[in-house]
């Protein structure tokens, strides 16, 4: 045996326990939402779609899904625009205490979420947003924002900022430089952001225990409250839709990323 | 004819007037003020003091989007998500013009700079020389009065650079589009322009023709920039005619100090081209009219068409010599020499201090005229 294929097998020994660790976890709800049984076991029991059946037609379930979409959808419109802007700002912008701008603009994503939620809830009831699909949507938009400014602010530093210049020398005013040239050229960057702060809003637990309501609620509160209350195998069949989603998503995201290596080579 | 002002940090006291369809080199070294000038004639810098205005029309103000002046960037700066005929088609498409006929006239000029079938290119496919050309059919198409071109040419290899000199020089002249052009290459100013402007820390030294620069440099450096120049230091007095060095007395023609400031006498500069200096022998009798110095032959170089020496003098400056290799002298390395010149080809100037440092907050004045 050589060193190379000692290493190999050393490398593989360590991997697929990490593998394994990672994502079986996750895989397990897959099983489990085919389950016969009427409560949520592992491993599961017999084999049936009644779970995904009654996803759809539940109206609790449905509503949630409902929600939660509406709130990731708008969510992500709302980080996406400011995000892009932020990252203008951030990573062309000459001003005095821009790092401490950059560090307040991150700041979502590295206080601990239980913080933000606290936080949210109490500023949020003074101005009555607790409770209201717009609480839910500026509070999953404002975590949003720090990975919408670090994907944009990548793809502007890629560019060459006297495109901006060409295109004004041109005659092109400031809004139809940044829609002709200058967001068809971070265009990768700003889908990313979009993909992440849907995903972020898609998946938001801590911070939507606090503002949601037993009438509003998303699809991860539903979920929380089902395994609480009720452990309903439901529950396996919405965490299978949710991989399954994420999944696409991260599909996307690499799928993205590959085309805008292949135009740079 | 109108004037504009503008001052900023590393520009100051820039007065420039430009002819229609003259062709305006800003020629100096990095960081002496000419690319910003140029930007902020193009609008992307904004005059702290003064103004700017083209064709008789104050632009001081005016955003650069709609000063309707062309641009060339010295990477080209073309559009890399549009075809060429997409890039070209750009300033037409911001003028209202509609998508059919922007494509025609997009397509023609490019015909006009030998791109025919690279229209559907883009930019990336397309060879720097190519992607130049682009650059220029893009910026010209609009017809604009004012064309500005920022070191166009830096990117490119010698043989690339010196064809497209021409074409540039010609497709220009055939437009009749005013240009202003930025370089720091003086072959390249001095090949292409009507008139250059020389930059010395944010402000011009000299303007005028090449001939004009070269044969009657206002200042040591600008002697220096242009072309490569001997440089005598000593004292002037006006009355004899005679420059006092340490390396020895040299005659002066009146002429040469005419209108500098040391034309009364004092501390000046005796300005030598190497090719009008000779190098011969020591005591080789001298024609009337002629001045020399003498010293020790420290190099001398064979190049080809030219023979170059260079001579050490009594006080240790250097002085080169270009002779054409044919008459070439009969000295060799070690020999005390003589170094002879005709004293009109002598230019007596004011004696500079090596660098003065640009005064980063002074608030100096920028004019740039473009007459109607």
């Amino acid at each position: 045996m050589n060193s190379d294929t000692r290493r190999r097998s050393t490398q593989l020994c360590l991997a697929i326990p990490a593998a394994f660790l990672l994502v079986a976890p996750t895989l397990v709800v897959v099983p489990m939402s085919f389950t016969a049984s009427p409560l949520l076991s592992f491993p599961p029991t017999g084999f049936s779609t009644q779970w995904y059946g009654r996803l759809a037609s539940d109206e609790a379930w449905r509503l949630a899904t409902l929600t939660s979409l509406s709130v990731a959808i708008q969510a992500t419109l709302l980080a996406t625009s400011v995000g892009t802007l932020t990252a203008f700002g951030i990573a062309r912008g000459r001003f005095p205490g821009k790092s401490l701008v950059q560090a307040l603009v991150l700041s979502p994503a590295i206080v601990p979420i239980v913080l933000v939620a606290i936080g949210t809830f109490f500023a949020y009831g003074r101005v009555g947003l607790v409770g209201t699909p717009a609480g839910l949507v500026l509070a999953h938009g404002a975590l949003a924002v720090p990975l919408v400014v670090v994907t944009v602010a990548a793809s502007i530093e890629t560019m060459d900022p006297r495109l901006d210049l060409a295109a004004a020398s041109l005659g092109a005013g400031p809004f139809r430089t940044f829609f002709l040239v200058t967001l068809p050229l971070i265009r990768p960057g700003v889908l990313a952001g979009a993909l992440l702060a849907f995903v972020t809003s898609w998946d938001e637990l801590v911070v939507s225990l606090f503002l949601t309501t037993p009438v509003l609620r998303t699809l991860p509160v539903e979920m929380w409250t089902s395994v609480r209350e009720q452990l309903d195998p439901t529950v396996a069949a919405a965490s299978t839709m949710l991989v399954a989603l994420s999944t696409a998503g991260l599909v996307i995201a690499y799928v993205i990323g590959l085309r805008q290596a292949r135009r740079k080579s | 004819m109108s004037k504009y002002y503008a001052k900023s940090c590393v520009v100051d006291d820039v007065n420039l007037a430009s002819q229609p369809g003259e062709f305006l080199t800003l020629l100096g070294p990095s960081g002496s003020g000419k690319t910003t000038t140029l930007r902020m004639i193009a609008g992307f810098l904004n005059c702290d003091r003064g103004s700017i205005s083209i064709q008789g029309r104050d632009v001081t103000g005016v955003p650069a989007h709609k000063r309707g002046t062309g641009m060339v960037f010295q990477h080209y700066a073309l559009f890399p998500h549009l075809t060429a005929e997409q890039n070209v088609a750009f300033p037409l498409r911001m003028r209202g013009m509609g998508r059919r006929e922007a494509r025609a006239t997009a397509r023609s000029m490019l015909e006009r700079m030998h791109l025919d079938g690279r229209g559907q290119h883009l930019p990336a496919q397309l060879s720097g020389g190519q992607q130049q050309r682009v650059a220029l059919a893009r910026a010209l198409v609009f017809e604009p009065t004012l064309l500005l071109m920022d070191e166009p040419l830096g990117a490119l290899d010698k043989k690339l650079r010196d064809a497209l000199q021409i074409e540039i020089v010609n497709i220009c002249r055939e437009i009749g589009v005013t240009v202003v052009y930025v370089t720091h290459d003086q072959e390249e100013a001095l090949a292409m322009s009507d008139r250059i402007a020389i930059y010395k820390d944010g402000r011009i030294a000299q303007i005028g023709t090449g001939e004009e620069l070269y044969e009657r440099p206002a200042s040591v450096f600008v002697s220096q920039f242009i072309g490569s120049s001997n440089v005598i230091e000593g004292d002037y007095d006006a009355q004899l005619g005679v420059l006092r060095s340490r390396a020895g007395s040299v005659r002066v023609e009146e002429s040469a100090a005419v209108g500098t400031s040391c034309a009364k006498g004092g501390p000046a500069s005796l300005v030598i081209r190497p090719e009008r200096i000779e190098v011969c022998s020591e005591g080789t009798p001298l024609a009337s009219g002629r001045s020399h110095l003498t010293g020790l032959l420290e190099e001398s170089t064979y190049l080809g068409s030219v023979h170059r020496y260079q001579v050490q003098l009594a006080d240790g400056t250097t002085v080169q010599a270009r002779m054409p290799a044919l008459a070439r002298a009969d000295v060799w390395v070690g020999d005390r020499v003589q170094v002879v010149w005709n004293d009109r080809d002598a230019v007596l100037l004011e004696q500079e201090q090596s660098t003065v440092q640009p005064s980063s907050d002074s608030a100096g004045e920028v004019t740039y005229v473009s007459t109607p």
